[in-house]
Order: C-alpha cells, then structure tokens, then sequence
C-alpha cells in the first residue's frame, strides 16, 4: 500500500514537467539574495556560508510544505485511500517517504553546488551536507504534520510557517552548530547526535499527529 | 473532582462561587506582593534594585509553562474522550498563557539590561521560551482555523500535545547549556536559596500570578459556555419561528 502511493507520488513527479525543481530554483535564488544582501566580503561570506544554506534549505522547505497534501485532497485521492479502510498513518508515511524524494533530496543535491558559490571546502560542504542529511527528517516529518493540520482549509502558507518554525528552530541551531563543528570533532560530536535525536522525536511525534489530523479532517 | 466539574451546569455552580474567591486572592496578593517587592524586600548585593524584576519575571514564565501544561492535559482530555468543556478550557488557557509568555519575554529582556549589559541573548532559556511563545501562536491560530469548532478544537489539540515536548526543554534548557541563566534556585534544598525576605515575596507574587490565571481562565470557560447556551436557545426559537410559520 505504502509502496503504491510511493509510487504514484514518483510517477506524478516525472509528470509534473518539473515541478520539483522549483523549490531548487528557490534554493538558488535565496542565496543570490543572501549573497547580494550580505555583500561581497569572500572571507566573511565562508563563514556564515553554512548558516545561509541551512536556512535556504529550509525555507524551500518550508514553502514546498502547502503541496504535500493539497492535491491528493483537492481530487479526492485522499478521502478514497480513506473509504478502503486504510490507516492514515499508511498514508502520512508514505508521503513522508515520497516528500522526501520528490522535494528534499534535489536540494540536497544543489547543496555541493551552493558550497561552490561560497568557495567551500570539501570539509565544510561535507559537514554541512552530512547534517541536513541527518536533520531531513525533522523537517520533512513536522511539514506534513503542518500540512495535515491545515489541510482541511486548503493550503495557507503562512499559518504552515507559523505552525512549523518552533519545531523546526531547535533543527536550525544543532545543524548549523553541526557544521561548525564538523572540521574539528567530525560526525560524532554532540550536535549531530542532537540533531539525530531531534529527528527520531519528530518521527515519533509528528507524524502520528500529522495522521491523527488527516482523520480528523474527513470526519 | 475533574469528573465532577467535566458537567458543564456544576461546573458554573461551582465557578460562580470559585471566581469571586480567586479573583479577590489575586487582587490582595497582587497588592501585597507589589508592596513586598517593590518596598518591603531588601535590594539584593550584587544587583541591587534590579532584583525586584524577580518577582513579576519568575511567576510569568512559571505561569507561562503552567498554563501549557494545563492546555496539553486539557488538550489531551478532549482528544481522547471528547469532552466539549475540555476544548473550551484549553482554549480558555490559552489566553493568558500567551500573555504570561510574552510577559516573562519583556520583563526578562527589562532585567537583562541592567544585569547582563543586554536585552537579548539566544541563549537555550529564551529560545525555548520564544519557541513555546510561537507555540501558542500557532495553537491559537489553528483553534479558529475551520469553521467547524469541534473539527478546529480537535486539531489544535493535536498540536498542543506535539508542542508540549517544548516544555522540558525549558525546563531543563539552564541545565544542559550553560548559558547567561542561573539553575534553579527555589528547588536546590540544601544549597544557600533566596534568603526568606526575598522568598516570601516571590512566593505572594506566584500566588496572585496563579489565582490571576485561575480567575481569567475560569471567566473565559465561563463566558463560554454561556455563550453557546445564548446561541442554542437562539437557534432553538428561531426553528420554532420557522416552524410556526409553516
């Protein structure tokens, strides 16, 4: 069943004429902006390149979150999963599962890319890509849960944000803190392990929550 | 005692007798804890007048994280058994819990200034606090998301018990970093606490703050519940009206 949606979700993907590369067109726009913002100061820019990508990543995050859910409820595909009896946990993993093919895995693959812009070192764009690795499932997990709350209304950008950005600061903070750490202590210092930590919490929690409130929803 | 006030008609019973006494608490230890606090307490020796923002800072952010853990079991009520008052009160907590955050925020940022030579400092207890800030926000905000108010109440309830993993991190977020903030003083038995001159009117500045929380929360369910009583008997004669016309 999980395999299905998986799936479909794949294949509207290929169909969609490129959809999900907005969010990595996003991605590279929001640097640009950062970049021009911040100035062209190379030396102060590689130090605060981690922090710009981890917070481009998750703004493009946070903006492809209103499309999880939106479509399969728009056309009905969401209350007919349900009509077969099958548990909205089913569901919400799966699209977890496919969330994070179709939407997170392209911006984790433009993050080299973004290290390029900022002259990076292999150090730093491994630490950096080893943590929002790491911390993709947070955010991916508490995207649906916001999504499936909201659902019902249609999707409303930014209660999504408001409803996202307290689970997802204490992410921000470990996985910046992360790289930084990465030159030195390597994958086994102490924020990585928090930022493990914080997305098995957010599996464990969200998406139960992100099920409870897809069922709520079609009562 | 729950099972008893779950019935929304003793739970009026019961608050029409309840307020007055919560709310008279609060406006004498209100006035008498202020006094304490601001005349009757010695300044501290190392801060000197600036340890009387104490006393309106600590009760705030108690009251903030009492007023989230009420919500989550109210919250948590409701979810489960779907008890209608259950909703109402979580929301009627809602309210003064987020005035309570944004109270602790302003005051502690007031008492930061003059203590630690600034007004903000991102460290583990005030991100935790501005976090739980947002939570109520957004839990406020999901509350009136539908139309439908069970269907509302019952997401946000869902929110709420996701939220509430924010409060051992407060809890324990002076702990666990190091940071601007001291560690518990009130509950170290054994290590040189407040001394009781200074106790004794934090201790009457929490129990205004609590009663206060108590008055308002219990008016908000009041008013409520009343107010849908009001809406029902409306919908009631205006069915009536409709029939007779027929």
């Amino acid at each position: 069943m999980q395999i299905d949606i998986i799936k479909r979700d794949l294949l509207l993907a290929t169909r969609s004429k490129g959809d999900w590369v907005m969010g990595v067109i996003f991605f590279a726009v929001f640097l640009a902006l950062a970049v021009i913002a911040l100035g062209n100061d190379s030396a102060l820019l590689r130090q605060i390149a981690p922090a710009i990508v981890w917070l481009a990543f998750l703004m493009s995050a946070l903006l492809s979150f209103g499309q999880i859910f939106t479509q399969d409820y728009e056309d009905g595909t969401l209350a007919q999963i349900l009509i077969f009896q099958q548990s909205p946990l089913k569901i919400v993993s799966a699209k977890f599962i496919a969330y994070i093919i179709t939407a997170l895995m392209p911006l984790w693959f433009a993050i080299p890319l973004a290290g390029l812009m900022f002259n990076l070192t292999i150090d730093v764009i491994a630490g950096l890509m080893l943590s929002v690795l790491i911390g993709l499932p947070a955010i991916a997990a508490y995207g649906i849960f916001a999504s499936a709350l909201t659902v019902v209304k249609g999707a409303s950008g930014v209660l999504i944000v408001l409803i996202c950005a307290p689970f997802l600061m204490p992410v921000l903070i470990f996985g910046i803190s992360a790289v930084d750490i990465y030159t030195v202590e390597g994958l086994w210092s102490a924020p990585y392990k928090a930022l493990f930590g914080l997305s098995l919490i957010a599996c464990a929690t969200a998406l139960p929550a992100a099920s409870a409130s897809i069922k709520t929803g079609f009562e | 005692m729950i099972t008893y006030l779950a019935n929304p008609e003793r739970f009026l019973r019961f608050a029409r007798v309840a307020k007055p006494i919560f709310g008279v608490v609060a406006l004498l230890s209100f006035v008498y804890g202020l006094w304490l606090s601001l005349i009757g307490s010695p300044p501290d020796y190392q801060q000197g007048h600036g340890v009387r923002m104490m006393y309106v800072h600590v009760p705030a952010a108690w009251c903030a994280m009492m007023a989230y853990t009420a919500l989550t079991i109210a919250s948590f009520v409701s979810f489960v058994w779907r008890h209608p008052l259950a909703d109402i009160a979580a929301r009627s907590f809602a309210v003064p819990g987020l005035a309570f955050t944004f109270l602790c925020l302003i005051t502690g940022s007031l008492w930061g200034k003059p203590t630690w030579n600034t007004w903000w400092q991102w460290d583990g207890r005030m991100t935790s606090v501005l976090i739980l800030f947002f939570i109520y926000l957004a839990y406020l905000s999901v509350g009136s998301l539908v139309s439908d108010k069970k269907k509302s109440a019952r997401l946000a309830s869902i929110l709420a018990m996701v939220g509430f993993i924010n409060i051992p991190i407060i809890k324990f977020s002076v702990e666990w970093w190091n940071s601007l903030h001291q560690p518990a003083t009130i509950s170290n038995f054994g290590a040189p606490g407040l001394p009781p001159e200074m106790l004794w009117p934090l201790l009457t500045m929490v129990l205004a703050y609590s009663t206060f929380f108590g008055w308002a929360s219990m008016s908000a369910i009041q008013n409520q519940i009343l107010s849908e009583r009001t809406a029902r008997a409306k919908r009631q004669t205006g069915a009536k009206i409709t029939v007779d016309t027929l």
